[in-house]
This record gives C-alpha cells, sequence and structure tokens, in this order.
C-alpha cells in the first residue's frame, strides 16, 4: 500500500465499475426515474418516508458491493445507491443553490430540464459524500473508489443567477469538488474519480475553463485521481458519436486515470495515444445492449486498445455507470466483464 | 458434519429488515397461523426481488458474524410455520377457524376441509437460493406436522391424528425434495410438542415419524417454549423431551439459556446432536462470550462435545437486528473459548 497514491490493484487489468450500479426496485422507483436524470432533488422517487430511507440505502449499497465483490471486481464502488443522479446528491447540498425553485437548462439531448439555480457564492457546507465512502471503507476488504461530480459539469447544469461568469461559477464549484476530494482521500478513498460527462457535451466551454476548474478541483490533492468522460447514459442518449470532441486535452491535468467509453460507439482507440501518461479506465461493456458480453467479445473490446495502449495503464470498466440495467444483466455483464480480463491476462502472461 | 467442535448456527429465523416487513405490527400480535400479507412493505410485484436482497443480508449477516451453518433466515416468512402450511391442499385460509394458541388465545388458522397434500414444492426454490448465495454448510427448517395439526381447525378428518399423519406426508415430500436439492440439514420445526405433551406422545411422534420416512439425510427437530417476545412464562424443565431419544431425528434443538434448563436432561437423548441454546431472547443486552461459554459448559457434563451444535435458544425474528447481530457474535466467541479449553 501506498500511503500517498492509496492501493491499486497490482495485477494486469483490474475490473472496475465506473460508479453507480443498478438500485432495487424496492428501494426507488425505478420505473420513473429510466425517463430522466434529475439534476434538482427528487425525494418522491424513494420508495420509503425519509425516516427509513438511510437504512434502506445502506443495505442496498452492501448488496451492490456484494455483487461486484461476488463477480471479482477489484475496485468497488458503493453503486451510488444513495444518489437519485450522479451528481444531484452533491450539486443540491451545496449553500447557494436554490433546488425549491430550480432553474431550467437544456440537457445534453437538447430537452428542458430543471436545474439547481444558483442564486448565492457557491460553497460546500459539510462533507456531502463522506458518510458514504465511510460506510463503503467499513464494508469492503478491496480497494474502493468513490465518485464525485465535477465542477464543469454542475456548472453546466445549473442556472446561473449570480455569477458574473460561468467560469467563475465553475470554479467556486471546483473549490467545493476540492474539499470534498481531500475528505474523501482523508477518510480511506483509494480512488476518487470526478464525473464531467459534459465536457464531451460542450467542448468549447470545456476548453475555454473546464480544464482549469478541474485542476482547480485537484488542487492540493495527493491521492489517485480519475476523471470519467462520456457521451451519455445509454438509455437516455441513443445516438452516440465514434468519436470524442474533448479527450486529449486531459493529457495535461492532473488526473491519473481517464475513464471512457468504447463499446457502444465503438470508439477508434487510437485516440488513446493521445493521453500517454495517463491510466485508461476502458469501457468494454455497451449499456445499449440488454444481451451480456461474452467473455470473448470482451476480451476482443481490451485487445482493441493495446496498439495504443501499455498493458500495466488499463483498468476495465463498462462505458458508463449501469444504473439504468436490469440488476441481473448487470450483474452477469460484470462477470462477463471479469472474465473477458482473465482471458486476456493470461495472453499476456504468455 | 463440521470436524470442528461446537459448530454454531442459528435456529431458523434472524431479524427481518425494518423495510421489508412492519417490523412493530409483526410484534403486536401472534406469529401469523393464516396469511398476513398485509405486513410486507414492499409492492407485490417487487416484494419476491425484496426477499431475496433481504435474504442475502442475512447470509452475509450470518457469515460475518461467523457461523458454521447458514440458513436463510426465514426473511420471507411471516411467521415459521405460515408460508408452508399455507400452501398446502385442502386448507383454507380465506375463511379461517380459529384454535387456540400456546399462550391460550384464540388465533386465526387454517380451516382443513379437504385432504391435506402438498401441491408443489414449497421452500425448494427459497433453498436454491440459499444454496447459490453460500458456500458453507445450510439449514433449511420446514414446520412440523404436529405443529401444523395444532395450528389449524379440523372441519374434515375424523381425528387429529389422522390429520396431522396426512401433514406428516406433506412435510415428508418436502423433505427429500430439500435434500436433493442441496440441504445439509432440515430441521422439523414441532414447538407445540412442549406446548400439548400429551397429544404429542399420543400421535406427535408417529406423525414425526411418518415426516422422516425413508428420509436418509441428516435432520433436526426444534423444541421450545415459544417465542420470548410473545411467551413470557418459562418452566425449568421439558415436558416433552426424552420421548425424542426414539424418533430417527440425529439433531434435537432446544433452549437452555432463558429457561436456565437443568441439562442432566440430555443425558436422555443418547445418540442424538444437540442444538444447544445458549442465547437468552428475553433479555436484550446482547450475552458476553463468557456467559455463552458458561452455558455452553453447562452442557458438557451431560453431553459428548462432539454432539454439541451452539445456538440460539429459538428464531431471532422478532430481536432488533442489530441485537441479534451481536448475540450471535458473542456466540461464535463463546464457541471458540470452550472449543480452546478442549484443545481445539
Amino acid at each position: 500500500m501506498n500511503d500517498k497514491d492509496g492501493r491499486m490493484p497490482d495485477r494486469l487489468f483490474p475490473t472496475s465499475l465506473v460508479g453507480s450500479y443498478p438500485q432495487p426496485d424496492w428501494l426507488i422507483d425505478r420505473a420513473r426515474l429510466s425517463k430522466m436524470v434529475p439534476r434538482v432533488r427528487m425525494d418522491d422517487l424513494w420508495l420509503i418516508d425519509s425516516k427509513g430511507l438511510e437504512a434502506k440505502q445502506d443495505e442496498a449499497t452492501l448488496l451492490a458491493i456484494r455483487d461486484q465483490e461476488k463477480a471479482g471486481l477489484d475496485v468497488i464502488t458503493d453503486g451510488e445507491q444513495r444518489r437519485e443522479s450522479y451528481s444531484n446528491r452533491f450539486a443540491t447540498a451545496l449553500e447557494g443553490v436554490d433546488t425549491k425553485n430550480p432553474g431550467t437548462t437544456l440537457n445534453r439531448s437538447g430537452k428542458p430540464i430543471p436545474v439547481p439555480r444558483v442564486t448565492g457564492k457557491i460553497r460546500r457546507r459539510y462533507p456531502v459524500e463522506l458518510r458514504d465512502l465511510q460506510f463503503l471503507r467499513a464494508n469492503t476488504k478491496r480497494i474502493v473508489k468513490m465518485t464525485v461530480p465535477g465542477p464543469f459539469t454542475m456548472s453546466k447544469q445549473a442556472q446561473n443567477e449570480f455569477y458574473k461568469s460561468d467560469e467563475a461559477m465553475a470554479l467556486d464549484y471546483a473549490a467545493a469538488v476540492n474539499e470534498e476530494v481531500k475528505d474523501l482521500f482523508a477518510a480511506g478513498a483509494d480512488v476518487v474519480q470526478i464525473d464531467e460527462p459534459w465536457m464531451q457535451q460542450h467542448p468549447e466551454r470545456a476548453r475555454e475553463y473546464g480544464l482549469k476548474a478541474l485542476d482547480r478541483a485537484l488542487d492540493g490533492v495527493a491521492g489517485t485521481i480519475a476523471v470519467h468522460l462520456c457521451f451519455g447514459y445509454a438509455a437516455v442518449v441513443h445516438d452516440k458519436p465514434t468519436g470524442y470532441s474533448f479527450l486529449s486535452e486531459l493529457e495535461g491535468s492532473r488526473a491519473k486515470q481517464i475513464s471512457i467509453e468504447a463499446a457502444q460507439p465503438g470508439l477508434d482507440l487510437k485516440v488513446l495515444e493521445k493521453l500517454p501518461s495517463k491510466i485508461i479506465i476502458l469501457g468494454v461493456i455497451d449499456l445499449s445492449d440488454m444481451n451480456v458480453e461474452t467473455p470473448e467479445t470482451v476480451a476482443a473490446r481490451i485487445r482493441g486498445a493495446l496498439p495504443y495502449v501499455g498493458t500495466e495503464r488499463i483498468v476495465i470498466a463498462p462505458d458508463c455507470g449501469m444504473k439504468y440495467l436490469p440488476r441481473e444483466v448487470a450483474f452477469g455483464k460484470m462477470q462477463a466483464m471479469v472474465r473477458g480480463a482473465d482471458i486476456v491476462r493470461a495472453e499476456q502472461r504468455g | 458434519m463440521t470436524v470442528k467442535l461446537f459448530p454454531t448456527s442459528l435456529v431458523g429465523s434472524y431479524a427481518q429488515p425494518e423495510w421489508l416487513i412492519d417490523r412493530a405490527k409483526l410484534a403486536a400480535r401472534f406469529p401469523p397461523r393464516v396469511r398476513a400479507k398485509e405486513l410486507w412493505r414492499v409492492a407485490p410485484e417487487y416484494l419476491e426481488q425484496a426477499q431475496n436482497d433481504a435474504t442475502l443480508l442475512a447470509i452475509r449477516d450470518q457469515e460475518r458474524a461467523g457461523l458454521d451453518i447458514i440458513t436463510d433466515g426465514e426473511m420471507r416468512r411471516e411467521s415459521y410455520s405460515n408460508r408452508f402450511a399455507t400452501a398446502l391442499e385442502g386448507v383454507d385460509i380465506e375463511n379461517p377457524g380459529t384454535a387456540l394458541d400456546r399462550s391460550g388465545h384464540p388465533n386465526p388458522v387454517p380451516r382443513v376441509v379437504g385432504k391435506v397434500r402438498r401441491r408443489y414444492p414449497v421452500e425448494v426454490g427459497d433453498l436454491k437460493f440459499l444454496r447459490t448465495n453460500t458456500d458453507r454448510m445450510i439449514k433449511m427448517t420446514v414446520p412440523g406436522p404436529f405443529t401444523m395439526s395444532q395450528q389449524a381447525q379440523n372441519d374434515f378428518y375424523k381425528d387429529e391424528e389422522e390429520m396431522a399423519l396426512d401433514y406428516a406426508a406433506a412435510v415428508n415430500a418436502e423433505i427429500k425434495d430439500l435434500f436433493s436439492a442441496g440441504a445439509d440439514i432440515v430441521q422439523i420445526d414441532e414447538p407445540y410438542m412442549q406446548a400439548r405433551p400429551e397429544k404429542a406422545r399420543k400421535y406427535g411422534l408417529k406423525a414425526l415419524n411418518a415426516a422422516l420416512n425413508g428420509v436418509t439425510g441428516p435432520t433436526a427437530v426444534h423444541i421450545c417454549f415459544g417465542y420470548a417476545a410473545i411467551i413470557h412464562m418459562r418452566p425449568e424443565g421439558y415436558s416433552f423431551l426424552p420421548e425424542l431419544a426414539d424418533s430417527p431425528v440425529k439433531q434435537v434443538s432446544i433452549e437452555t439459556a432463558q429457561s436456565g434448563l437443568d441439562c442432566a436432561v440430555l443425558e436422555k437423548l443418547p445418540g442424538k446432536t444437540i442444538i444447544l441454546g445458549t442465547l437468552d431472547l428475553s433479555d436484550m443486552t446482547i450475552e458476553t462470550p463468557e456467559t455463552v461459554a458458561a452455558r455452553i459448559r453447562r452442557a458438557l457434563p451431560y453431553v459428548p462435545a462432539d454432539r454439541i451444535i451452539v445456538a440460539p435458544d429459538c428464531g431471532l425474528k422478532y430481536l432488533p437486528r442489530d441485537i441479534a447481530y451481536g448475540k450471535v457474535c458473542a456466540m461464535v466467541e463463546g464457541a471458540k473459548i470452550v472449543r480452546a479449553e478442549l484443545g481445539q
């Protein structure tokens, strides 16, 4: 174990989720959830009064951990069982945002959606995910990863009525994320992942100030940081480009790992040559396809990256969060992923 | 059997999660003999998923505590007996009858209006789920024919004995299916043998033997004084126990902790493995491992060490889950103490 960097798996092609795992039907109204990605709070999605909710989320988290361990993943997340979306648990906990009287923004499909209205200076009031991380840490011996929404993405999922520029707002989101990331590492996170899907959606803005905000979020952070970029949930975004509009720019960032989707878009993996110093969290599971991949399909997708990325720089993962998949499909896909990694690992050993 | 001395096990049930079932309502009534669907907190279309998940959590707690023999915690049951008893042919649960509970209070029960027959394997799916989700030795519980006959209103058979023997045939088919599907131990819960010792002697043993007819796997019988949460008085001795010496069951599950049972009675069960109750379920204080160890030692003059399985007095269904977990951990630690004393 390396104190500075947290623990890392010591074998080739370690496996990991991106972040989320399907939530049980007894926890949340999955039918309603499947039609949206909430940016403000949606308390009424949970199938229980708030009194017993945390205990219920705890147990869903134990089950998500169990499924990951049983499937054989090396890096474990909490499956984001406590979240309505990857970003809104953190984004709506901040000072300076009005979630009761939300504003509106266009989502990545171009539809207007309610978002937090920023009416004052953004500040982190308290550690938002700290207990979640502590719970995860207490309940698995494996390497743990925690996800936090990125400052750029949060700034795009908000209506700015306070700051003179979106950049100024993004930098305050970054300061909040920075405090959170430090607290998570201090509490035992091995990897913290910043989810910045909207960098892909708004590449010009991302170049303009997104990278700056990301670096601000990582200021003074010593632990292993990942950044996840994608084209949106397969369940929600159906047409995907075959290449990223924003990716090579991350080579200059402080993040050590870059999480990308490659399976569903059939990504030309040559682009990974442009990230020579980064560990690639390689998406090898197509989340638009409810058929479970064969291990051989997964292995082929891994092999596709080998000409461009050193074997020691690859973590095997799904394309994106598994939140919207049926649980048995998600579990099958995790197993296939682990077996696919086993195949290529064996090949590499010769 | 496990090689180590004093393997640990639940009797059957474990505490169900608050989000799965209304525990306050469950505790405020007699154990359901007919169905009590209103107790479940999850919509019918998601109930099975929720019960599966609760079972995984019960398995996890047992494994984490260090138990050697794992049950499914009876997460899918409103009571230990009604899931099986209400699935049978010949019983009317829509228009229930009445029977006196062991406390003497009337409780709605299935009304037997035709020949009792098992329609389909009732717990085999539960057993397979358990088998799939733990590598340890597993035990499945089924309600006993005598107890079911006491928790029913006989409107069909000429006498209760005849009814009990048909219950026994249903249990027999179930036990054989459970062993075929991978059960390591099947336990028959017969608490009413203690509550109604005269009738138990008259035809209960006969029904039990019929339920075990042709069964080759290891079986257990559990006999107790009733749930601590519901039955508060405890006699110091069993009214029905030595009678089991001649039955083909290999293991007898008894409570000794709350009742302070004089373990000399166990001499009367030579050859049986004793599933020794060492947790007092009326006491919400978690036992120290030393207390558990002392309770194990009390049995040693009367039962060879290699014929003792360490368990709670009864099902943990009615305990708060954190207390249930703490007690099970104490039990495992207590067994370790005595194991070490005997050089293991």
